[in-house]
């Protein structure tokens, strides 16, 4: 859930923002043009664009220069853009016009604030990941150990919030400063701003449930992560329900300043000014009279003896600069190409393509996505546990605590993963009348359970050998044999089965 | 003091948050500006009324209000949690502080997710290493409205008393010396209750006339003797010496527990065989600031047990032959006085003996050494 709402924040809070404050400049200064909704659409589709590949990016552990390679390829884009869009001689096409260049600098600033946002975010993401793997006292411990991670987490989600909340507090500001709208404010301008105030009080009430989490898992309850989205999806109606009756009281007079009354504090200002200015017309009434500064006579010609002057010939060496410019201008030009296109030429970048793993993370967010809009407006049902005998709760958590010898997160997932799997087949054998013991090993069990039914000599002997080579192997095993597995399991335990009844004589 | 300050502190918060929006909404014109100030104002007035209305409405008791238990053993300790409002309650936080019990076992902290007006049981464990007197509580309890804007910390008024024990202790006492006729079954023939029939056994030279069940004999034609139930009665007074300056310097203050140990075993002994019991040490009830005495009396275990739960090691270095005397004068004739104290005191406690009453069965266990 946190990555999707992290993701949505980046590209959301930085849009809407912006767009908030432009909408409202321009609604203050009505001969200046505001965007129209396909430049609107540009900003949004790049913005979630570049979040996207910013995304991958992480994913792949590219170098931190991939961010400023992208701000540059995004802008070359535009400019091609620009090129076909535009009409006239080359320079005229590749010449902004006004809304243009707003255009470029809207998305400049758009990209800057959403990889900040989204670099801050991924602090607690870091924050999350490092807690997932401790329980308890040992959770405890290790934050108590690594304090700085709760901090450095704490004090970038406080600037999150800071900066969602910066474009609101600067339109207020000015309207504040104008005291009466000049012109009325569009419906556009009031819908960004709304949905800008909400994205900051939703940042805060997230903020706030992730201040809480540390603190709780800084005791040791690793609990708390379990129950924070109820109370966020709670914490969502409340700033919908307050952003929708907010548009009732959205107009331009005040309660008690109605009918274009000037507002008390403008009153005030202005009888202040008054003030000042009639103290200074007093204070200027004293003239003092001060006599004019007239510039010196230009100097004398000096008599200072120069050695050479007047000597014409000279060796030209001017060549060697311009070959030096030359040089450096292709250096440069080199240099920005390698560091621009040099990973496009990589072989990472060819194995990128060749494995389809952008199709992956597509299908990897479409799933999150989807999972999170889920959670967030249906109430989740958690899984039936496996109702498992004592035996079986025993080699579970055998299992579980040499999954945690594992120094590899992803082997330490796999065989939390698998095992998981595998207690299901053990219950089923426990059914069946043949118990798993924690002392029993795979292929002990798979024997026990072959002599036992009689059936599946081939699947389970498979089981057993994926399982033992999923515990003991460095390497993690292939997702076809990980298919295979949960496939051969399945199979085994839809057939029911009953333990052997006792003859009653 | 700190408490005041938060609570200024907070409302101080909550004027200023509320205050804000509210000025501008009454006051300054502007379209944007007036949305901007009525949804937070919305926003934080609903949170202000969540946060107030759960926060009236938590309700956090244990279920005992005393609980005891042994040395070592595990205790569980239940609280009450309930929501009696119709707002649900997210992440609530509940310290019972424990405090030292909780070394070894549960912290008593937890998070809870409360639905409206739902109640629910709280079970921690704690371990009482050391014997004394313990609270479990007052709970902190902390929550906050889904938004965090006004978080709480309150304070609940229940609390619970913990009494640990001395530890158990696996050692057999027998009391074998008595007056008769009382509820301990003996083997000995001397304490025969002739009022109470136990059976018929043959007839053996030496049996008394009249033993002889002369109606069985009449029947089976051979003589027949009556058996009775051997019976005695053993009042029992426990005098415990703690002085610890007594005590072996090297593990002085084990030694002590252990004759304390010691004590609680005899006192619940003695209540297994429904005999009377008391108490008298030298050592120090912290609560009363003086050495106990509790006179023999029947069905006083629990106060005996509480007595040494409390009980304090003492520091006199001069002997108070004075307590002693009075508990051996206490001690019921036939009754049994038990001493329990520090090996070096061996000597000048088996002279004491010699001089008692023969009427009573002196014993002695001496610590930080052997037994008699």
């Amino acid at each position: 859930m946190n990555k999707v709402l992290h993701n949505l924040l980046s590209i959301f809070i930085p849009f809407f923002s912006i767009c908030a404050v432009y909408s409202y400049i321009s609604s203050l200064f009505p001969s200046f043009r505001s965007l129209t909704p396909g430049e609107l659409s540009i900003v949004l589709i790049t913005g979630l664009v570049c979040q996207l590949i910013f995304v991958i990016t992480r994913k792949e552990r590219v170098s931190s220069f991939s961010y400023i390679r992208l701000f540059i390829l995004m802008y070359i884009i535009f400019w091609a853009f620009l090129l076909v869009i535009n009409k006239g001689s080359i320079k005229e096409r590749l010449t902004p016009t006004l809304h243009q260049g707003i255009l470029i600098v809207m998305l400049g600033l758009q990209y800057v604030w959403a990889v900040y946002l989204s670099n801050l975010f991924f602090e607690y993401e870091q924050f999350l990941e490092f807690c997932r793997d401790y329980k308890g006292t040992e959770l405890f411990s290790k934050l108590r150990e690594q304090g700085e991670i709760t901090s450095s987490s704490g004090s970038a989600l406080r600037l999150s919030v800071i900066l969602s909340f910066i474009p609101i507090i600067i339109i207020c500001a000015i309207s504040i400063v104008l005291g009466r709208d000049f012109f009325p404010i569009s419906s556009v301008t009031l819908l960004f701003s709304a949905v800008s105030c909400f994205f900051s009080a939703l940042t805060y009430a997230y903020v706030s449930l992730t201040k809480e989490e540390r603190f709780y898992a800084g005791q040791g309850l690793e609990s708390v992560f379990n129950k924070s989205r109820d109370r966020f999806r709670f914490a969502l109606v409340i700033i919908v329900i307050s952003a929708v009756t907010a548009f009732f009281y959205a107009k331009p007079d005040a309660l008690f300043t109605e009918n274009g009354q000037t507002p008390f504090y403008i009153a005030f200002l202005a009888w202040l000014i008054k003030l000042l200015s009639s103290r200074e017309r007093k204070h200027s009434d004293l003239t003092l009279d001060i006599p004019e500064y007239k510039d010196a006579e230009p100097a004398a010609e000096s008599d200072v003896f120069i050695p050479l002057e007047g000597v014409n010939e000279y060796i030209d060496l001017s060549w060697i600069t311009d070959i030096i410019k030359i040089l450096s201008l292709i250096f440069l030009a080199v240099l920005f190409l390698t560091a621009v296109f040099g990973p496009f030429l990589k072989k990472d970048w060819k194995d990128f393509w060749k494995e389809k793993k952008l199709l992956k993370y597509l299908m990897m967010f479409f799933k999150s996505f989807k999972e999170f809009i889920k959670t967030l407006f249906f109430p989740v049902h958690n899984e039936k546990p496996l109702i498992v005998s004592e035996a079986a709760g025993k080699l579970a958590h055998s299992l579980a605590e040499f999954a945690h010898l594992k120094k590899s997160k992803e082997k330490k997932a796999e065989i939390g993963r698998l095992s998981k799997k595998y207690i299901e087949l053990c219950v089923w054998g426990e059914t069946a009348g043949s118990a798993c013991t924690a002392a029993t090993a795979p292929f002990e069990y798979a024997q026990q359970l072959y002599a036992h039914t009689g059936w599946y000599k081939q699947e389970l002997f498979t089981i057993a050998e994926l399982f033992e080579k999923a515990l003991f192997s460095a390497s993690l095993i292939s997702e076809e044999e990980e298919k295979e597995f949960y496939k051969l399991i399945e199979n085994i335990t839809s057939l029911s089965l009953d333990k052997t009844r006792e003859t009653i004589l | 003091m700190t408490n005041r300050k938060k609570t200024v502190s907070a409302g101080s918060k909550t004027a200023a948050l509320l205050l804000l929006p509210a000025i501008i909404l009454l006051f300054v014109p502007g379209t944007i500006l007036q949305y901007a100030a009525a949804f937070f104002f919305i926003l934080i007035s609903v949170s202000l009324a969540y946060s107030r209305i759960i926060r009236s409405s938590i309700v956090v008791n244990h279920t005992m209000d005393e609980l005891r238990s042994p040395r070592f053993e595990f205790l569980e300790i239940k609280l009450r949690i309930e929501n009696r409002s119709f707002l649900p309650v997210f992440s609530l936080y509940i310290d019972d502080k424990p405090g030292i019990l909780s070394i070894s076992a549960d912290s008593g902290r937890a998070l809870f997710h409360l639905r409206k007006r739902e109640s629910i049981l709280f079970t921690y464990t704690v371990n009482g290493n050391t014997r004394g007197e313990y609270y479990a509580g007052p709970a902190e309890i902390r929550g906050s409205d889904p938004l965090g804007f006004f978080p709480f910390t309150l304070q609940s008024n229940s609390q619970c008393r913990i009494i640990i024990y001395p530890a158990k202790s696996d050692e057999q006492i027998f009391f074998t010396k008595g007056i008769p006729q009382g509820s301990i079954p003996v083997k000995n023939a001397l304490y025969e209750d002739t009022s109470v029939y136990r059976s018929v056994r043959d007839y053996v030279n030496g049996d008394e006339i009249k033993r002889i069940n002369w109606k069985a004999s009449a029947r089976f034609g051979k003589l027949f003797t009556n058996e009775y139930l051997a019976t005695l009665s053993s009042p029992c007074f426990i005098y415990l010496d703690v002085d610890i300056s007594y005590y072996p310097e090297h593990h002085r203050y084990d030694h002590a527990e252990h004759a304390v140990e010691a004590a609680a075993h005899i006192a619940k002994t003695a209540a297994v065989m429904r005999q009377q019991c008391g108490l008298a040490s030298n050592g120090i009830l912290a609560t009363q600031l003086s050495a106990p005495y509790l006179s023999p009396k029947s069905s006083q275990l629990g106060v005996i047990l509480d007595t040494l739960a409390l009980l304090q090691v003492c520091r006199k270095e001069e002997e108070d032959s004075v307590l002693f005397e009075k508990c051996i004068t206490a001690c019921p004739s036939g009754g049994s006085f038990f001493y329990l104290g520090p090996e070096s005191k061996k000597d000048v406690i088996k002279i004491k003996s010699k001089t008692l009453r023969p009427s009573l069965n002196f014993y002695s266990f001496f610590f930080g050494g052997g037994y008699e």
